[in-house]
Order: structure tokens, then sequence, then C-alpha cells
């Protein structure tokens, strides 16, 4: 076991990264004034300047401390966020219905085993309390159905 | 005869056909969420939040609270049949709620759960109207150098005082206040940090925030994390619910006790319903003349917790009305939900807006007096939803993630901002970094920028003459004693932890 946390120094480099960015743009494009009259630019190159040293603080600490463990999932977060991807995508062109059932069918490829046919009647159910809830009861402005071309 | 017109006053608004139907919708929700295990107030907050842009401000607060204050109901009912918690607050209500179920008693658990809930919850609307208008009279002098420092003490203990590292929730509250500042700046008119995007003008919605951190994270960390557990759930009928009379007679003292200690934690920025149940529930076991009995099915050990719990509920809106400081994410939620609105929340609110305040408080008995009688006659209904699976529930809570974020705008560039939040979650689970100083920095991040740059011109670019302000000053010393107290704790902790060389599990606190 070596005496580094390669999570926590990532966690470190992130947040320092983050600062940098937000700081440095803050500097280069907007005016950040005296402090009496402080421009827009003056408190968020303050709050990335101390974001920075939040994420050495956290590098710093990575080298104390010994690394511990656990898998990193990559599988299911990238589905999980394919299927809000989906989502997104169909709901202007397509309207609510294609987007629910993509968004739906998507999720559930989650699953250890994929069951088309469960997934089917679980988009339709959901298609049916979408409809129920968001138009029949909420009346929200939303279309259904929509063909781009 | 102020008070009793204030409450006439409130009693007229909660009792009006809309609110009353919203506030059983909400506790319904809350009742529902907090059974479920796996997802919690912060989600379901933010999964309705939305909703309430087509409501009366009164309304949606009703709901929003009701939904709060619905979870500490429901949470302790996963707790006691499970061993699960259904949410933090109810989590040392396994400790005996768990054992009392293996003994037979689990209609008894349920039965005091609820009565102890409902004893905490009336408790801290009491504390909650008596101190409210205190406060904020109080408050009516306070400069931008006041709420500046009160911000910050306010973000300070709430990221640090919770357990996790201090400095990551620091970074947290930062990130959060600097996700803020996208968009217009309201003070020179300069859009900030939008890269030329019409959708990021008006900045990032706080609904998309908070669904994506706290929907969509917390599915991508409990999809089949749970699988191979097999729900067993017991039945519970009616006649079981009847607790003994000294299982009552056991109960009074333990009830007010834990009340009190759940206001008092509940008012107090970064400590909450979570502090309050752990702490009642220690200090019931030391002044037990049997401290055994704890651990093992003791009614004291259900009660404390859950009235605690349902007080510090109550009580944390007294800052959040009062002063428009939130103490918790879930408040910087519901200061959200104002502001959405245009209703600013400060020590004019109670003066200004008694309809919207004292209608809530009174929102608040009803709806304990609804969450009583949605879970005893109701329990069996509660036992059983334990066992649906989460393979049917989380393709649903994605799909009204996703339908609740487009609704805000009827633009897909929001449904966006939820994925990528869901994935910086993800990632800050990964570094275990907290999501809900992040949520509060971006709530009271523009407030604070705001309130520092008026300081700092009133006082013509001096730091110290904030410092010197009385008010201010004292809020600025105690926010660095729990700075310094905070990050020396975590010190020892982790030369300890060293030592013994055992890695520490921590549970996301997110009340």
């Amino acid at each position: 076991m070596s005496r580094l946390d390669i999570r926590e120094l990532a966690g470190g480099l992130f947040l320092t990264a983050t600062g940098a960015g937000f700081a440095g743009h803050a500097i280069a494009n907007y005016s950040i004034g005296t402090v009496t009259r402080m421009g827009p630019g003056m408190v968020p190159a303050g709050l990335g300047v101390l974001l920075v040293i939040f994420g050495l603080v956290a590098i710093a600490t990575a080298f104390l401390q010994e690394s511990k463990g656990g898998s990193i999932r990559i599988a299911i977060p990238a589905v999980i966020l394919l299927s809000v991807l989906a989502f997104a995508l169909l709901i202007t062109p397509f309207g609510l219905i294609p987007a629910v059932v993509a968004c739906v069918i998507v999720a559930t490829l989650a699953e250890e085993k994929f069951d088309p046919a469960f997934s089917l009647k679980l988009a339709a159910v959901l298609c049916l309390i979408a409809w129920l809830v968001f138009v029949v009861a909420l009346q929200l402005p939303v279309t259904l159905f929509a063909w781009p071309f | 005869m102020e008070i009793a017109s204030n409450l006439l006053l409130g009693l007229s608004v909660a009792l009006t056909p809309e609110n009353l139907l919203y506030c059983l919708f909400g506790v319904f929700v809350g009742t529902l969420i907090g059974v479920l295990p796996g997802i919690g107030a912060l989600a379901a907050i933010s999964m309705l939040f939305p909703l309430t842009f087509h409501l009366e401000p009164t309304t949606a607060l009703i709901m929003l609270a009701g939904i709060y204050y619905g979870t500490a109901y429901g949470g302790s009912t996963a707790s006691i049949l499970l061993n699960i918690p259904g949410t933090t607050s109810s989590a040392v209500t396994c400790l005996d709620g768990y054992p009392m179920a293996q003994q037979g008693r689990a209609g008894v658990a349920l039965a005091m759960t609820a009565f102890a809930s409902f004893f905490g919850g009336v408790f801290g609307i009491l504390v909650l109207s008596a101190f409210t208008p205190l406060v904020a009279a109080w408050a009516l002098s306070f400069g931008s150098a006041e709420y500046f420092a009160l911000m910050v003490l306010g973000l300070v203990a709430a990221s640090t005082v919770s357990d996790g590292s201090p400095v990551k929730g620091l970074a947290m509250v930062v990130l959060g206040m600097l996700l803020a500042t996208i968009g217009m700046d309201p003070q020179s008119g300069v859009a900030r940090y939008t890269f030329g995007s019409l959708s990021l003008l008006d900045g990032l919605s706080i609904s998309a925030l908070a669904m994506g951190l706290f929907g969509v994270a917390e599915i991508i960390t409990s999809v089949r994390a749970n699988t191979g557990r097999t729900i067993q759930a017991r039945d519970v009928s009616l006649r079981s619910l009847m607790p003994t009379r000294d299982d009552f007679r056991r109960s009074w003292m333990p009830a007010l006790r834990a009340s009190t200690i759940g206001s008092l934690f509940g008012a107090l920025p970064g400590t909450g319903p979570t502090v309050a149940s752990f702490v009642s529930y220690g200090v019931e076991k030391r002044i037990a003349k049997d401290p055994s009995r704890f651990g093992k099915g003791a009614v004291e050990g259900v009660v404390a917790p859950e009235a605690a719990n349902n007080a510090a509920d109550q009580t944390a809106f007294i800052p959040t009305l009062s002063l428009g400081v939130p103490g918790s994410a879930t408040m910087a939620l519901m200061i959200g939900a104002m502001m959405v609105h245009g209703i600013h929340p400060g020590p004019n609110l109670v003066t200004e807006e008694p309809e919207l305040f004292w209608g809530l408080v009174m929102s608040f008995w009803i709806g304990n007096l609804m969450l009583v009688i949605l879970n005893l006659p109701l329990i069996g209904l509660w036992v059983r939803l334990l066992t649906v699976p989460y393979k049917i529930l989380y393709p649903a809570i994605l799909m009204l993630v996703c339908i609740g974020a487009y609704s805000v705008h009827y633009k897909a560039f929001d449904v966006m901002v939820v994925l990528g939040f869901g994935a910086l979650g993800y990632l800050m689970r990964i570094f275990s970094m907290p999501a809900a100083p992040l949520l509060l920095g971006f709530v009271l991040g523009p407030l604070i920028e705001q309130h520092f740059r008026r300081a700092m011109v009133l006082a013509r670019g001096d730091f110290s003459a904030v410092i010197e302000r009385p008010i201010s000053g004292t809020v600025l010393l105690i926010t660095l004693l729990v700075l310094v107290w905070s990050l020396w704790s975590s010190f020892r902790k982790r030369r300890q932890t060293l030592a013994a060389a055992t890695p520490g599990s921590r549970i996301e606190d997110e009340d």
C-alpha cells in the first residue's frame, strides 16, 4: 500500500482546476474594481482563489493517507445519464411520449438482465402516468407527439 | 389579542380547500419518500419544486414543507421494520425500533413513533410561532454587514459541523457560490460565465441543480447497489398498534426532553434533525436508570429521536422565515421557492406577509394531524410499499425529474443542466464531497455577494468596520470559533483513524 490516496488527489486536482478556471476567466474578462466599488469580477475571482486553496489542501492531505479502495462504477452512471440525455434530445423535436419511452427504456438497461418485455410494459405505464399527471391534471402545455420532418 | 387574530388569520388561509389539498398531497408524498429507502427529502422536494411555479406562493410552501416534515414520519417506518433508515434523521430509531419489531412489538413501535413525532412536531410549532416574530423584530435593525456575517456563519456551520472533512464541505460551499455567479450580475449588468449563451443569462435554475445533484446522482449510486436484499414486510395489524400503559408512562418525559433538544438544534445553523435525534438518544441513554435496556427495544429509544427530529424539522423554519438565512439545504430550497415567487424572506416577512407566515404555521398543525391519521390506519399500505422493487422505482423517478426540469421553461436546455449536475453529483460522491453545502452556497451566494458589496461601500472599503459593529463582529467571531473547532477536531479524528488504521464510514447527511 502506497501512502497516496489517488481518489483524494483527483478530487483535489478537480477543485484546484475548477477554482483556477473560474478565477482566471474572471480576471481576464471582467473588471475587478476596487474594494469600495467592486466590479463584477471581484467576488468570482476571490471565490476561485479560495477554491484553489481548498484544492491544494486536499492534494496535500492525499499524500498523508492511504488509499481507501472501493470500485468506481462506470457503466451504470453512463446508462442513467444517457437516459436523461435521450429525454433532453427527443422532447423538443418528437414530443413527450417518445421522450418518456426512450428515457425509461434506456434507464432499464442499467439492470443486470435487460428484459425487453418488462421495459416496454414499464414505459407504457409511465407514459400513461405522465399523461394523466402532467397533461390531464396539471394541464401543462406540452406536445404529446410531434414530427419534425 | 394580536396572537389570537394572527392564528385565526393563519387558520383561515390554511383551511382553504386548495391549501388543505396540497398540504395532504405534501405530507402523503413526504411519507411515501420517507418510507422508501434510497430517496431522501431533498430529492423529493427538488422533483416537485417545478410544480410549485404554477401555485400560489403560500400553497407552494405549504406543500413543500409538508413533504419535508412528512419524510420524518415515514423514515422511521423503514427503520423499525427493516433496520434500514428511510432518512438519515431516522437512523438512530433503528437501534431500538428494530429490536422492538423482532420482539413482535413492531406495531407498538410504529404507534409510539407516530405519537412522539406528533408531540415533537407540535412542540416545535409552538416554539416556531413564539420565536419567529421575536427574532424578526430584533433583526429589523440589521444592515448589510449583519446579514453578511449571519450568512457566512450559516454556510460555515452547515458545511463543517456535520461529519466528513470540513475542508471539502467549505470547498463545496465555494463551488456553489461560484456556480451561482453564472448569469447576469444584478449590480453591473455584466453577463458572467455565459459564453454567449442566452439560456445561461438567467443563471442555472435551482430546481435543475437540485434534481441533478440529489435525484440523478442518488439513482446512479443506488441502482443495483442493493440487489440480493430480500425485503420481508411484517404484517402489522391495527390491533397490534396499541401501546401499553407502561409504554406511555415511560415516554412522557423523554418526549418532552427530546422536543426541547430538537427545537434547539433545529434552529441552530449547521445542526438539524439528524444531530438532534442522535443527541437526544444519547441523553436518554445517559440519564436512564437502567441504560442497558437501550439497544434491546427500549420504547424511550424510539420516542426520543423521533420527537427530536420532528421538533427540529419545525424550528428549522425560525432562521429561514425570520432572517432569510437557511440553516440547511432543504431550507435553502424553501427560500428558493419563495424567491421564485418574488418573496424575499427576512424580518419583514412576518409583518408584511402575515397570510403567508401564519398560514404556513397553521398548515403545520394540520399537516401533523394528517400525518398521524395517514400513518396509523394506513400503516399496512406503507409496509407493502417497502416491497416495491427499485427497478420499477428508478425509471419512474428519472421520468419525473426530466419532465419536472423541462416544465420550468419548456426548454430542453434545463434537462441538459440536470444531466450536467447528475454527472457532477456522481463525481462528488466518488471524491466523497457532500452535495448539501453546494446547494446552500448556490442559494446564499448571490445574497452574500450583494450584502458584501453593499457593506463594503458603506464601510468605505474598510473591512474592520464590519468587524467593529457589535452584532456582525460577534457573529463573525462565532464563525471563526466554529471553523477552528471543526478543523481541530477533524485533524484529531484523522490522527486517531491513522493510528487505528480503520476506515471510517460516513453517511451523507442531507437534512
